[in-house]
């Protein structure tokens, strides 16, 4: 049964779209310029989203998507999901490509944004759920402007990132999620959530946690002062540098906030660790944190 | 039956199928509650080969459960589906649907292989 409010969100790289819970991402590639993310149910791949930043300002969507119904050898379908925030869309019904079933492709772009999302939607899928696809999940894509803060979410974690920040890179176990984003070359923020946090306490202590970083990385943590950083209830904050290891730790030093949290409304870790240049705050790991908060499924 | 006398592998129902299925917890010999696990044992027949070679036919088995296992184990009673447990399993721990999903069904095939449930299918 299909219900309004039963409905999960994935957003992801500055969109953002409601899925059906059951539902989950099989497979992402690419990045923050171009990239594709599959979506599908237990037996299939349900619908596939691809986004591209054309980055020219001049760039003419309308011209684009017109330029790909004419190639399509179909004709664009009548009255196109249009959500809000798409200056122009588009979409042809009935598309098919070699032996692998119809499918509808649905195209729009948002100057705001500057996002340009291809939606290819497999036809042979059971009908209520193409009709939901059609009918809700299109009107309801959301896209995020560059210049404000960014929402992502992935699973049952959601992730609130400041503006200007772009992923690098990210690890999604079921359990352990984490995603590491730079903001030019001397910012980088690491968000992770861990679940359920009782089990991961169990294995080893808050402060522990980041002893064992989800990326590789060359920079060694270094404490700011002979002090261990701050354990109060629940939650462990400490600062520091990350250095080039030795001898060339005087090579462009980051300070750095580490903290974690322990979410006992929603049973998990959030772990946050942000590198800046010294004359920035290390605020964002603070907002960060307090932005995870929301983050498991109500 | 192949020409070595074992056992060719039937096709598998599909995946719908198997969330339909309910488990069932096999006989236990004993159950113990020490540091926050459950420890089950059971007796399981000891593979033909090592019968040959002159072990018992049945040895005992102990599993230890933490409470997430326990939650699980604990709803195999053979009323409940699997997708039934999946959806209590999230909701319980604020999990999305794939996630319980993922980490309940790894779960019950461990304990299938442990031959601590059995699962029961309705036939087609």
């Amino acid at each position: 049964m299909k219900n309004e409010n039963n409905k999960d969100f994935i957003s992801w790289h500055g969109f953002s779209m409601p899925i059906m819970p059951e539902w989950r991402p099989l497979r992402i590639e690419g990045g923050f310029q171009k990239g594709s993310m599959s979506i599908g149910d237990i037996s299939s791949p349900l619908f596939e989203i691809r986004w591209m930043r054309p980055g020219a300002a001049d760039f003419d969507g309308r011209s684009w998507i017109n330029g790909n119904i004419k190639n399509s050898e179909l004709k664009s379908a009548s009255s196109p999901p249009h959500p809000n925030g798409f200056s122009s869309v588009g979409w042809i019904r009935g598309f098919e490509e070699k032996d692998s079933g119809k499918k509808t492709v649905w195209w729009g772009y948002s100057v705001d944004g500057q996002l340009l999302l291809e939606i290819i939607i497999s036809e042979i899928m059971d009908n209520s759920s193409y009709r939901w696809i059609i009918s809700e999940a299109l009107p309801s894509l959301k896209v995020f402007r560059p210049g404000e803060e960014w929402i992502w979410r992935i699973f049952s974690s959601q992730f609130k990132v400041p503006a200007g920040f772009i992923l690098e890179r990210h690890r999604l176990n079921n359990g352990d999620m984490s995603l590491c984003f730079m903001r030019g070359k001397r910012e980088r923020l690491v968000m992770r959530q861990v679940y359920p946090a009782d089990l991961a306490l169990s294995r080893r202590p808050l402060e522990k946690w980041f002893d064992a970083p989800p990326f590789k990385e060359k920079r060694k943590f270094k404490l700011e002062s002979d002090a261990d950083g701050s354990l109060e209830k629940n939650r462990f904050t400490v600062n520091g540098w990350k250095l080039i290891p030795f001898p060339l730790g005087f090579i462009m030093p980051r300070k750095c906030r580490r903290i974690a949290v322990v979410d006992d409304a929603t049973d998990r870790i959030f772990l946050v660790e942000y590198e800046y240049s010294e004359d920035a705050s290390g605020e964002s790991a603070d907002n960060a944190v307090k932005a995870m908060s929301g983050g498991a499924i109500q | 039956m192949n020409f070595f006398g074992t056992k060719t592998k039937q096709p598998s129902f599909d995946r719908k199928r198997a969330l339909e299925a309910c488990p069932v917890r096999t006989k236990v010999i004993r159950t113990e509650d020490k540091n926050d696990k459950l420890y089950v044992t059971v007796l399981l027949m000891r593979p033909k080969w090592q019968q040959w070679l002159g072990a018992e036919d049945q040895c005992q088995r102990t599993f230890g459960l933490d409470k997430y296992g326990v939650e699980v184990y604990r709803a195999c009673d053979g009323d409940i589906s699997v997708s039934s447990i999946i959806q209590s399993f999230a909701k319980n721990h604020k999990l999305s649907i794939a996630e319980a999903e993922i980490s309940v069904c790894q779960f019950i095939q461990t304990l299938l292989t442990k031959g601590l449930i059995v699962m029961k299918v309705e036939k087609s």
